[in-house]
């Protein structure tokens, strides 16, 4: 087969990427120091895909080549597919040709493994290397760390990159050795917490001199495979507020599983991917990271799994119906952060508001309050806008009315120079 | 009264000042001839008088919390109509209560002005991301927006600081009009500015013909002397004098071109 172009070996390994979900490219505020490029402390998207998901960086594969044979990988030895790598400086070329045009936020760098473990890392931090050093780019970049690769080659690209990752990939020991037994917890969990380790320390550091190069200054991720081993969401949530509280971990992704290989080892998934699932995992998890929610309060032993019909904050609500309904003008921050409809930003307006005078129900719906959900949970000056209490027994199903199905994983298109602004008034929530 | 001003956020500051001189809310405040006009409105043609503007911009700065004051900006920069008289109750009533003005935020007249500045805000950052960069000659990287909302001087210092070792154009070229061009570093000053230098970008001032070909050059002009690379894609076409608001950068100076007549 005649030698691939590098617009092949993009193709080949831009898809190869689209089963990490990271895109996120906020938590960095790296300056430009007479190069190209910065971080946007905020993250900045470039393009939606068809379902809305934000695109933000280049997600790339160095190579699809790999040594391991991971049962739920597209890319595992045992797959008779087309094998390409890129050398470390096509892989910053094409960064740079991207985020000239403004394409994109930065690079987002995976690779299957070559050789050993500490090879394929060494060709990571040269790519990394390159786009810093020889192109002075400032920009944004995520890199994923090998299992099993030496922890001070770890320590070289956190040193480098905005922010590593290492892939816990399932949930619990067991399915691991099932499902990836080439790769072990220790060889998972060991530079995890060397970069948290690291992360913490440097900080540390920073504060007493900003000589100090930053260590992954947008924090280290992890993503989870959901459904393709048997593990419950009350597991799932724990391990994740786990790493949250003791890896100095910035963000868990969760992964609805994709069936791309048969094999008698995984499930076979009639119908969609559990997307539902997923996108209850996220809410979840925005509700430990930001709305002061434990993992216990959300499940337990006797209700593992979170609830595919109503969302988790909804749910929780109405099994705790003492604390409704909460009286806008009085309740603490922290409680009306747990009314159903009440987001973060809304939150803060309401708390900055009564500062200005007692708030009235038509208030809270200009102030941005989502009064379809909310009516139900709060009061304003002591009135009540719903028909229906919170212990009545039709609120369930009230809440539960609208369930849209959410369309099919697609990944976007890099190459559209037009980017589409016609849909994004239905997916920017966030400024 | 219907007060007519020129589209500059000077001109703007002085019909407010006017209109609060003679204790009066004006029916409108427009920069174009109104639609429909009122049986007994008179329209008034404001001359934007800098002094004006100046003496009543330092008294909105030494008046409205910090916050306020960026969504009084945001909020100018929309092109939503009738934005001049909800501005102006605004103004209003942020210099009638001063610093209690930051927890208003569930009052009507602050209510449509913060969503006009959410939604500049919200354009202001979607650009950020979807502004395509494309290689003309001159290895100048030119970009065409038409955005709903006058953003350009918004986001130029999130490029200026980002492609400092890049020369770009950034052109609005529905919102025409004359071209003016004044160099700017890529800093937001803190100053009370007067005149059309209200924008916080905005501090010199010179003047540029107004084509495409012309920016090009003068960009080409600027520069280190350039490899010998063919662009990928054919150059765009130089729209016809006269072009509209532009941003541009010439190492790492940046310039926001725009028409002397800012409308939307």
């Amino acid at each position: 087969m005649a030698e691939p172009t590098l617009a092949e070996k993009l193709e080949i390994l831009a898809d190869g990427a689209k089963y990490d979900v990271s895109c996120a490219s906020s938590g960095s505020s790296r300056r430009n120091k007479g190069g190209i490029g910065n971080g946007a402390q905020c993250g900045i998207c470039h393009s939606w895909t068809a379902d809305g998901r934000c695109v933000s960086l280049l997600k790339i594969l160095l190579t699809n080549a790999c040594i391991y044979d991971c049962a739920y990988c597209v890319n595992r030895r045992s797959n008779d597919i087309r094998r390409v790598i890129l050398t470390p400086a096509e892989v910053a070329e094409l960064t740079i040709g991207f985020y000239r045009r403004n394409a994109i936020e930065g690079l987002f760098l995976s690779t299957g493994v070559v050789k050993d473990p500490d090879h394929t890392m060494e060709l990571l931090i040269e790519a990394t290397r390159i786009l810093r050093e020889e192109h002075r780019f400032n920009g944004y970049i995520h890199v994923k760390v090998v299992p099993g690769a030496d922890l001070l080659l770890v320590e070289r690209l956190g040193r480098l990159a905005d922010r590593v990752s290492v892939n816990m990939e399932l949930p619990s020991r067991e399915s691991l050795k099932l499902l990836a037994p080439d790769k072990s917890r220790e060889a998972i969990v060991a530079p995890m917490k060397r970069v948290g380790d690291l992360i913490v320390q440097t900080k540390e550091e920073r504060k007493v001199s900003r000589k100090i190069p930053p260590f992954a200054p947008a924090g280290q991720s992890t993503q989870l495979i959901i459904g393709a081993s048997g593990e419950s969401d009350l597991q799932i949530v724990s391990l994740a507020a786990g790493l949250y509280g003791r890896l100095a971990m910035k963000r868990v992704y969760y992964s609805a599983f994709i069936p791309v290989n048969i094999d008698s080892r995984l499930p076979s998934v009639v119908g969609t991917p559990p997307l539902v699932r997923e996108h209850r995992l996220y809410q979840a998890d925005w509700l430990m990271r930001y709305y002061g929610f434990a993992a216990g309060e959300l499940l337990d032993e006797e209700r593992p799994n979170l609830d595919l019909a109503l969302d988790p904050k909804a749910g929780w609500a109405l099994r705790n119906l003492h604390f409704f309904p909460v009286e806008v003008n009085r309740a603490p921050l922290e409680l009306l952060l747990r009314v159903p409809g009440i987001g973060v930003r809304s939150a803060q307006r309401i708390a900055g508001a009564r500062r200005g005078g007692h708030l009235s129900l038509d208030d809270l719906a200009r102030l941005g309050v989502v009064m379809k959900r909310a009516r139900y949970f709060v009061t304003a000056r002591g009135r009540f806008a719903a028909d229906l209490t919170p212990d009545a027994a039709g609120l369930r199903a009230r809440l539960t009315e609208r369930t849209t199905p959410r369309p099919r994983w697609n990944q976007p298109s890099l190459f559209d120079t037009a980017a589409a602004i016609d849909i994004q008034s239905t997916i920017t929530g966030e400024l | 009264m219907i007060l007519r001003y020129d589209g500059t956020f000077a001109g703007f500051l002085t019909s407010v000042s006017l209109a609060r001189e003679r204790g009066l809310e004006p029916e409108a405040i427009a920069d174009r001839e109104p639609e429909q006009q009122g049986l007994f409105a008179a329209v008034e043609s404001v001359a934007t008088s800098r002094d004006r503007a100046d003496e009543l911009y330092r008294l909105i700065r030494r008046t409205l919390p910090p916050s306020a004051m960026q969504t009084f900006r945001y909020a100018f920069q929309s092109c939503e109509p009738g934005r001049e008289i909800l501005l102006f109750r605004y103004l209003q009533l942020g210099l009638a209560t001063g610093a209690q003005f930051g927890a208003m935020l569930a009052h009507e007249a602050v209510i449509p002005v913060w969503k006009l500045a959410r939604a500049v805000g919200r354009e202001a950052h979607r650009y950020k991301g979807l502004v395509r960069f494309r290689q003309v000659e001159g290895d100048v990287w030119y970009a065409a927006i038409e955005p709903d909302h006058r953003i350009l001087p918004l986001i130029a210092p999130h490029f200026a600081a980002r492609f400092a070792d890049q020369r770009w154009i950034i052109h609005d070229p529905r919102r025409g009009g004359g071209g003016r061009l004044r160099p700017a570093p890529p800093k937001v000053g803190r100053d009370p500015p007067g005149g059309d230098r209200h924008s916080p970008l905005h501090r010199r001032r010179g003047i540029l013909p107004g084509t495409l070909a012309a920016l090009l050059s003068s960009a080409r002009h600027r520069g280190t002397p350039q490899s010998e690379t063919p662009a990928a894609e054919p150059p765009p076409q130089a729209p016809a004098a006269p072009a509209g608001v532009r941003a541009m950068n010439v190492n790492s100076l940046f310039l926001i071109f725009q028409p002397i007549l800012v409308s939307c």
